[in-house]
């Protein structure tokens, strides 16, 4: 995005009033409800607000708190697995599908990238409400099916297992997304020079080869960019576990976005609203996703 | 002797059924495996259509193709629990934030990409790094914000909110946009006399058009889908958009299934058509987001 070419001065100078009022609707936006609360974070960070007007001034106190909460730990686990897991998956699964879809005839290509496509226009909340209601014990239609095909034995509690329910909300985030980068590939693969592929395949390359070592090389800034979007949502993830299995059991699928809601909004723990701590768990999030932005930034600039 | 020389040429053309051959079998296969991934993809969701038509009590046990079809589900999701004004709400909170959205993105594009002032590049560098920005880092800030203001719970507040996420990327979209366009129109414009105001309004704002559909139906989807926010901000159920209110409804009829997937595909539907009827700026926008980015 810095690679904007200047194309000509701009005739009204260097300090434009017209310029700072176009602009200025957006930026009043950007400072009440972005800027401003990010820097209020930070402060919340630091006291033991309950968010009805106790509060009082407490240092590090909460990012103390964090490095002996079983739960936090816990959560810092999910969201790490829960996006690398994710990152690797989307990515692989994407670009092999796109592959594929790309190489048969353009009519029918459409048809079923539409298709594929088709769960990621559902809402993550309506992904997990479907997926929590098909994986219900004995009566959903998961286990139902497992049991017509004589798989029966397969029949589990999905959603009700601490060692279950953080890969089942992976396997549904797959259904869900990988639709999406699969298209965000097919578009970027219809970019794509040809000429190169074509002499390789002159040459004898197999298509295996050819897509391995011309094709994939050639949209590495596009994994790039997926790879980014992935590990961004990834460390944010809320919709699918807040959903399936709110954070249960045992907090096994419990997110670090979860968690904040959890101690701000939950009432499940009947416990007072932590503003202050859960402001400190937001401010970690936050640091993480900021430094993972710089080192995949600055891994594409060096590669580049 | 002439047959042994037609036999060349004919060679060429006897030898295309053989590739024929082989290319019609890749081609069946290659059908083969897309409808499987496209039953995957599309099977759950044809499942959840099909359980909001059925009688409540096949529901468990019933056939997976119910033989008999009602729209009971429906009757009971949109009328008793009041769906339609959810569905009402969000539209509002969508149609509203779209509006604003596209006005100030589009606004501060042009103005990033043409019209110079102090601070430009740096500021349009801090707008857009909220992109990386988690939700989860401003939900208690904007929350407290909002009481403040007196809008917590009210659809304006989630409306400001949702603005606010969606102009970073709007406005790193718009700005794409403007870019790409030429620069000899406004030029032209100038010469003749027309004010920046004229310039942005008369002729770049119509050339801007697919750029303006691609960030409105990626908002559209945003917005539309959002969960956290809508529901920290809203409690009022009369006042909740559709996503947060289908997943408090399996809490209270998680056994009344054919009205649960009422309530998801009625949330689910508008996405859907949208997608398949703007798919075309969808992958363009996509293209323009990941090739620029």
């Amino acid at each position: 995005m810095v690679s904007r070419r200047r194309a000509r001065r701009p005739l009204t100078g260097w300090s434009n009033p017209t310029g700072l009022a176009f602009v200025l609707p957006a930026l009043a936006f950007f400072a009440i409800f972005i800027a401003y609360p990010v820097v209020r974070t930070f402060a919340l960070s630091m006291t033991t607000s309950d968010g009805f007007g106790g509060s009082s001034f407490a240092w590090f106190h909460n990012y103390g708190v964090m490095v002996t909460d079983p739960i936090f730990r816990k959560a810092a686990v999910v969201t790490l697995v829960y996006t690398v897991v994710t990152t690797v998956l989307h990515t692989v699964l994407a670009l092999v599908l796109a592959l594929v879809v790309h190489a048969g005839p353009r009519r029918s290509a459409v048809v079923y990238r539409t298709l594929f496509f088709l769960p990621a226009a559902v809402s993550l909340t309506v992904t997990g409400l479907l997926w929590r209601i098909g994986l219900t014990p004995v009566f959903g239609v998961f286990n139902r099916v497992l049991d017509a095909v004589g798989l029966g034995s397969l029949q589990h509690e999905w959603l009700g297992d601490t060692a279950t329910v953080l890969p089942t909300i992976i396997v549904v985030s797959l259904w869900q997304s990988t639709g999406l980068f699969m298209l965000i590939f097919y578009a970027a693969l219809g970019n794509v020079d040809t000429s190169i592929a074509e002499s390789a395949r002159v040459d004898g390359a197999g298509p295996l080869r050819e897509a391995w070592s011309i094709t994939i090389p050639m949209l590495r800034p596009v994994i790039e960019v997926v790879v980014m979007l992935n590990v961004l949502n990834g460390l944010k993830v809320f919709d699918l576990n807040f959903v399936m299995s709110n954070g249960g059991p045992l907090h096994a699928s419990e997110s670090l976005s979860s968690y904040t809601y959890l101690l701000t909004f939950g009432s499940s723990t009947g416990g007072v609203p932590s503003f202050g701590y859960g402001s400190a768990i937001s401010v970690v999030v936050f640091l993480v996703a900021g430094i993972a932005t710089l080192l995949l930034y600055r891994f594409r600039k060096g590669e580049a | 002797m002439s047959s042994t020389t037609l036999q060349r040429p004919r060679a060429a053309v006897v030898r295309r059924p053989r590739r024929g051959a082989a290319a019609i079998s890749r081609r069946v296969l290659w059908h083969a495996v897309m409808i499987a991934v496209a039953v995957g993809a599309v099977a759950p969701l044809l499942y959840m259509v099909l359980t909001s038509i059925r009688p409540q009590a096949t529901a468990f046990s019933g056939p997976i193709v119910p033989d008999r079809l009602t729209g009971v589900g429906y009757d009971f999701a949109w009328n008793e629990l009041q769906i339609w004004r959810n569905f009402l709400n969000s539209v509002l909170i969508t149609g509203t934030t779209l509006v604003l959205t596209i006005a100030a993105a589009t606004l501060a594009g042009y103005a990033f990409s043409r019209i110079g002032f102090t601070g430009r590049n740096l500021l349009f560098f801090v707008v857009t790094s909220a992109l990386f920005l988690p939700g989860v880092a401003t939900l208690i800030p904007v929350y407290l914000e909002l009481q403040s203001f007196g809008l917590l719970g009210s659809r304006l507040g989630l409306i400001l909110v949702y603005t606010a996420g969606g102009v970073s990327f709007s406005l790193f979209l718009m700005r794409t946009f403007f870019d790409a366009l030429p620069h000899e129109l406004s030029e032209a414009a100038r010469i003749d006399g027309a004010s920046e105001v004229q310039i942005f309004w008369r002729v770049m704002l119509p050339l801007a058009a697919p750029g303006i559909a691609t960030v409105a139906i990626f908002q559209m989807i945003n917005v539309w889908n959002e969960l956290l926010f809508a529901s920290a901000l809203i409690s009022d159920p009369a006042n909740r958009p559709i996503q947060p209110v289908a997943n408090s409804l399996i809490g209270q009829y998680a056994t009344n299934w054919p009205a649960l997937t009422a309530a998801m595909t009625l949330s689910a539907l508008p996405m859907v058509v949208a997608y398949v009827v703007f798919q075309r700026w969808f992958v363009a926008g996509l293209t323009a987001g990941a090739v620029k980015a």
